[in-house]
């Protein structure tokens, strides 16, 4: 590949300094033919495919490289704005957002209108006034845009963020074209969203930090064709619970971070699978954390169940027919008996499964609670600092691995899960809320508990 | 050639400098263009690959090899966390090579089909050129200098998108 190194280092040389003084009289055609860039005999989607990552800024100053470069931006199916401080550090402070906007008017107006814009990466940094913000979506959606992810990273004096009377991205929820949404916030505050969603496109929407406005009708209602709705420390205004009331649903993600919501209703009949994930940042640090979450879900066609948190899942549901695979990992700082109670209930609700994950703590929590069929703390303990492979990689510091190498713990656990399946009344007479509960039949195929099967 | 393999089928490829790879069945399918070829039934025993060279080849062979016997991202996704992990660290491995190889493995896997592959060279360029001035970037891609603007055509290029310069 390399057959003239020095005509190479040669030409590198000439080509940095941006002028071609010997352009005419250097006998340079073979080597060229060597040294002829690769890419230009690539397909103008490669190129753009290349630049997809690259801030829109430098891929329209790929314009002046060559004449294969010329035009290339022109036809970019994949816009990524960013008014980070890098690209634009020549700015004084004052005007810089107003050039951003400027900029980013400038390429949509100025870019081949043939080629529709399949994605637009916005990524905002510091002060942005939401006028500003909206005038740049609006302007954005105007383009029957796909695709559109839009982050935000404020600088650390934020106190004018938590003023509620922020709120802005009107009009950005409304769009004919939009296929898949994502907003993100870097840092605990919300972004308020004053009218409601009307995208009739959307089928996939993340939010991170997004205060929703409900208004008279149910969240999501304008978006008949969402299919996967992931929410991130997301809540409605004015309220302290999240009600998802959706008819095509069929993945729904549920994070929280920051303890946002108390209540969580769900009715989505043609729901898959569902996640929920609580994992606390400030645990401890305020009265607020007294409370659990309650889940109120009506998913008669739920397939996956994944549940990671701190609590045990306070769940009320009508059941769930066709469950095949639930994962519980729960880490719980206290090891009292109610909550004990709760994962025994937990699991009365979806005895339905067929394949049960769970981590250690689970069963030591269960078997504290139960004195009969004990199994050693030490031993569980030992085990414990083994890693788990069940659970995503947060749970892994508290997650713990059961083996399958000892035959008598293995035959004790086995008992004592089969009992909760099967609604033992040794199990659940102390607690009265139990009192009503049918024995119900075991239909768990498996049991796995990190990773073996009993 | 391996004897622990041997009973899986077995494709060749033959590269422009007529050297010869067997490789089996499995890791050929990487490349949804010899897939094709061989559902099609119109792949031989041999593949020839008359534009793709042996040095280009092999490295391309020993991504699809890595790629083919790693466990696919399925709903068992949280199984196969370690082996995401350790295809990570490949790819980054993989990429640590000179431009020139870089833009040919692209163009190759682009020939052949291999979707992950043109990814993982799309974006092992693209941070090679990001945040460089336009003389850095002829640099690093070794720009054909026939191909260059003349210098009234750059200084309208940057005139016309002059909001793009300051």
């Amino acid at each position: 590949m390399k057959p003239f190194p020095f005509l190479v280092r040669f030409i590198a040389f000439q080509t940095v300094s941006g002028r071609f003084p010997f352009r005419n009289v250097m006998e340079s055609k073979t080597v060229e033919d060597i040294m002829d860039s690769r890419l230009s005999s690539l397909p103008d989607n490669i190129i753009h495919k290349i630049l997809s990552t690259v801030n829109m800024k430098d891929v329209i100053k790929t314009s002046v490289l060559s004449s294969r470069w010329r035009y290339i931006w022109t036809s970019m199916p994949y816009l990524n704005f960013s008014n980070e401080f890098s690209t634009w550090h020549n700015q004084v402070i004052g005007e810089f957002f107003p050039k951003f906007t400027q900029f980013v008017e400038h390429v949509l107006s100025h870019r081949n209108n043939q080629v529709p814009v399949s994605s637009v990466k916005l990524i905002f940094h510091g002060d942005v006034s939401s006028g500003n913000v909206e005038r740049i979506m609006k302007y954005i959606l105007s383009h029957s845009v796909q695709q559109m992810d839009v982050e935000y990273f404020f600088f650390t004096d934020h106190s004018r963020w938590l003023d509620d009377s922020y709120s802005v991205l009107v009009t950005l929820f409304s769009s004919r074209s939009l296929k898949r949404l994502s907003l993100t916030m870097g840092q605990k505050q919300y972004l308020t969203a004053s009218s409601t969603l009307e995208l009739p496109a959307l089928m996939t929407l993340y939010l991170s930090c997004v205060e929703l406005y409900h208004g008279d009708n149910t969240l999501f209602s304008k978006c008949p064709n969402l299919k996967n709705l992931t929410l991130k420390s997301c809540k409605m205004k004015g309220l302290d619970s999240l009600s998802i009331c959706h008819h095509r649903l069929s993945n729904l993600t549920l994070e929280d971070e920051w303890r946002s919501v108390k209540v969580v209703n769900v009715v989505a009949p043609q729901l898959d699978s569902l996640t929920i994930r609580y994992r606390f940042k400030e645990w401890g640090s305020d009265t607020d954390c007294l409370w659990k979450y309650k889940h109120e879900i009506s998913a008669p066609n739920l397939i996956s169940l994944i549940y990671e948190g701190d609590d045990p899942l306070a769940l009320s549901t009508d059941g769930f027919h066709s469950l095949e695979k639930v994962d519980l990992c729960i880490c719980s700082s206290s090891q009292e008996a109610a909550e004990a109670l709760e994962i025994v209930r937990l699991f009365q609700q979806i005895q339905s499964v067929k394949f049960l994950t769970l981590n250690l703590e689970i069963l030591e929590l269960i078997l504290i609670r139960d004195g009969q069929q004990h199994i050693p703390p030490t031993e569980l303990e030992q085990r414990q600092r083994q890693p788990q492979q069940q659970f995503g990689k947060q749970a892994h510091d508290e997650g713990c691995t059961y083996s399958h190498s000892d035959p008598t713990t293995s035959a004790a656990l086995e008992r004592n899960i089969g009992r909760f399946f099967t609604g033992d009344p040794d199990l659940t007479a102390h607690d009265p809320a139990e009192d009503g509960a049918s024995p119900a039949t075991t239909a768990a195929d498996h049991f796995f508990l990190g990773g073996s099967i009993l | 050639m391996s004897t622990s393999s041997s009973s899986s089928k077995k494709i060749v490829l033959k590269s422009a400098d007529n050297e010869t790879f067997e490789i089996d069945e499995i890791v050929a399918l990487e490349s949804q263009a010899i897939k094709n070829m061989i559902e099609d039934e119109c792949a031989d025993n041999v593949i020839p690959l008359g534009n793709i060279d042996s040095k280009t080849l092999s490295k391309i062979i020993e991504y699809c090899k890595k790629h083919a016997e790693s466990p696919k991202k399925d709903d068992n996704a949280d199984i196969d966390e370690k082996a995401v992990e350790d295809l990570k660290s490949f790819d980054a491995e993989f990429a640590k090579v000179d431009m020139p190889l870089i833009q040919d493995i692209l163009m190759a896997a682009n020939f052949l089909n291999i979707d992950n592959l043109i990814g993982l060279m799309c974006r092992t360029i693209a941070d090679r050129i990001k945040g460089k001035t336009p003389e850095e970037i002829r640099k690093i891609l070794n720009i054909n200098k026939n191909d260059l603007l003349s210098p009234e055509q750059e200084a309208k290029a940057r005139e016309e998108n002059s909001w793009a310069f300051d």
